[in-house]
């Protein structure tokens, strides 16, 4: 009988750790969004080009047009990028999937039903970014494969909102900023945002009205 | 307590299911693999691995020059006459244009919402984590400058090219190839095609001459189709590539992209291809620059900018190999969108991205003497054949880019 017992309590506890393990995994990875980015390039031929990548890929092939890739860049630097660039495809996957309805921010801004993409031009042809495929390179990568998974959030959920994800913006600016300083990478993206002498709104990326918060975010990896 | 001996087992149970839900959901979210075409792309990677053994390579990502900048001196070279805005306020996002051999008129590519899927099984092999899934379908638009009209060519069409004699503009509608004729304003099949596959799709363009570069089969490489002197050997691309024909599509630079291939990262690199069937690699590590390279109207220089540490542009000589660096500036300023003039003796380009600092549109004269800035604002300068227009892009508040005709009178008569 009290074998039966052993073996009875050894099964729930195995069962109810497997039923944690389980809960603990979903809510762990809620936040990282499991689709991919669509997102639509001009070509150099002057035609639109519909690409479907990681959201890993996508940064793989932004980071050494924004940033650099020279020996000028400080490794964390690099890492500072990926994790800005990240937060970036992070909050626009999950803001365009789950339709988030405040704020206004469905980033991917064309086509209709299962087609939406979010628009993104290379500045030599007219745009605001540098997404081009096939750019990728080795230090870039590193720095993107190191930081793995780490991202910005906020620190409570907003009302409303369906997750605590903070878009980063970047421009040349912030970029070599988070070179110009010292640290590791979050010790240069805080440098590169926070002091920048304009109200730090993490919350702007396809934003129409934003949240003029100045809470510092948090950079977990899950 | 009969019941209490099933309770773990039901744990158990349910524990299973919903880790069995889990990784669906997860799978179902994640990427799909990406089916590995018939080809192999061997001939690509036998390329690509020609070029990466060369150990000279001009490589972007170690490239540091500890010399000063090559600024050429500020100087009036040209004046402006009338720069006025051509496209109209109809919606249409107008993009790249096309002169005619005589710059009497220009095709501009206008990319609609509608679309052309592509195969999965197009996908480089192992380069699963980034696919092409469709292309625009796009209006190509006619325009006379001197007449100020506009005139439709077709509501599906891409990569136009004029005949040399600037009767005709052949164009690929999906994968076919039309001949448009200005005398008639009516296009026809022009009798070749290429397959329906990503490289069918991407690549294939026509000639000046009514042939037409693309694979004969599904996912074989690019050959010259019609007439009897192919004037290239087969080239093997990818979607993750680019090419820039020659003008007189004899010789072809590939950019290669970098990727994963068979699960190792290759790194991006430039190859030039002559008609014999030879390679010369250009550079490594520097796709933008394949992306950005212009050749001269000879055929005999290739221009690019590079966007290292310290961006700049070198201007390489097929005939000796050898490169020079023209502009390197002292600012970290984008450079890019450059354009030969007709006779070769100056390249107009874009500096500045309008992010750290505005854009600008600058001439400079081939032989390093002198440079001007032309506009301030503005980027994608385009050069008309007669010499007496350029044709540039500004940003437009209601589409991405508004386009100008500039006309110029020169003011001394010196370049390279």
């Amino acid at each position: 009988m009290n074998k039966q017992i052993r073996v009875l309590t050894t099964l729930t506890a195995l069962g109810l750790t497997l039923l944690i393990q389980l809960f603990l995994t979903s809510s762990a990875h809620a936040l990282i969004p499991g689709y991919d980015h669509k997102h639509r390039y001009i070509k150099p031929d002057y035609t639109y080009a519909y690409y479907t990548t990681t959201k890993e890929a996508y940064i793989k092939n932004t980071l050494p047009n924004e940033w650099g890739y020279g020996e000028t860049w400080h490794d964390n630097a690099l890492q500072a990028g990926a994790v800005m660039i990240r937060s970036g495809v992070y909050w626009r996957v999950n803001r365009s999937v789950l339709n988030s309805p405040w704020p206004n921010n469905n980033c991917y801004k064309g086509g209709s039903g299962d087609t939406l993409y979010y628009r993104t031009v290379p500045t030599s042809r007219g745009g605001q970014e540098q997404w081009l495929p096939g750019s990728s390179q080795t230090r870039t990568d590193s720095a993107t494969n190191a930081t793995y998974g780490y991202h910005a959030e906020r620190v409570s959920l907003p009302s409303g909102r369906p997750d605590k994800l903070v878009g980063l913006r970047y421009n040349a600016t912030i970029q070599n900023r988070t070179n110009s300083t010292t640290g590791t990478w979050l010790q240069r993206i805080r440098y590169a945002v926070l002091n920048m002498g304009t109200p730090y709104d993490p919350n702007v990326e396809c934003s129409q009205e934003d949240d003029q918060t100045n809470t510092d975010p948090t950079y977990p990896n899950n | 307590m009969r019941n209490a001996k099933f309770f773990p087992v039901f744990v158990l149970l349910v524990a299973v299911l919903l880790l069995s839900a889990g990784i669906t959901i997860a799978r179902s979210q994640g990427a799909e693999p990406v089916q590995q075409g018939s080809s192999d792309f061997e001939l690509r990677a036998e390329t690509v691995n020609a070029a990466l053994a060369q150990n000279n390579l001009f490589d972007c990502a170690t490239y540091y020059p500890d010399l000063g900048s090559v600024l050429p001196v500020d100087h009036q070279i040209f004046q402006i006459v009338r720069d006025v805005k051509i496209t109209p306020d109809d919606g249409r996002e107008y993009m790249g244009a096309v002169w005619s051999p005589d710059g009497n008129a220009m095709v501009l590519v206008v990319p609609t919402d509608g679309y052309r899927d592509i195969l999965d099984s197009d996908a480089l092999p192992s380069d699963d984590e980034t696919r092409l899934v469709a292309i625009s379908r796009n209006e190509l638009m006619l325009y006379f400058p001197n007449q100020n009209v506009w005139d439709q060519i077709t509501s599906d069409g891409a990569r136009p090219t004029w005949s040399t004699d600037a009767q005709s503009i052949y164009y690929m509608m999906g994968t076919d190839l039309m001949k448009f004729d200005l005398n008639t304003r009516t296009a026809i099949y022009a009798g070749l095609r290429a397959p329906y596959t990503a490289v069918g799709l991407l690549f294939s363009r026509p000639l000046p001459d009514g042939r037409l570069l693309a694979p004969r089969q599904p996912h074989a490489p690019l050959e010259i189709q019609g007439g009897k002197t192919p004037a290239l050997s087969p080239i093997e691309v990818a979607d993750s590539d680019h090419i820039v024909l020659s003008p007189w599509s004899d010789q072809v630079v590939v950019g290669y992209g970098a990727n994963t291939f068979g699960g190792h990262f290759v790194p991006a690199v430039t190859v030039l291809h002559h008609p014999n069937g030879e390679i010369t690699p250009l550079l490594k590590n520097c796709h933008f620059s394949a992306i950005e390279m212009v050749w001269s109207p000879t055929g005999k220089q290739i221009a690019y900018p590079t966007n290292t540490d310290i961006p700049e542009i070198r201007i390489y000589d097929v005939e000796s190999g050898q490169t020079r660096v023209l502009v390197r500036l002292d600012t970290g300023d984008l450079l890019s969108g450059l354009s030969w003039s007709p006779d070769g003796k100056f390249l107009a380009f874009t500096q500045g991205d309008d992010r750290s600092t505005p854009r600008s549109i600058w001439v400079v004269s081939t032989n390093g003497a002198m440079r001007q800035r032309l506009t301030e604002g503005g980027l994608l300068p385009n050069w008309s054949p007669d010499g007496r227009h350029i044709l540039y892009a500004r940003p437009s508040a209601d589409r991405l880019l508004d386009w100008y005709l500039l006309e110029y009178t020169a003011v001394e008569a010196e370049g390279g």
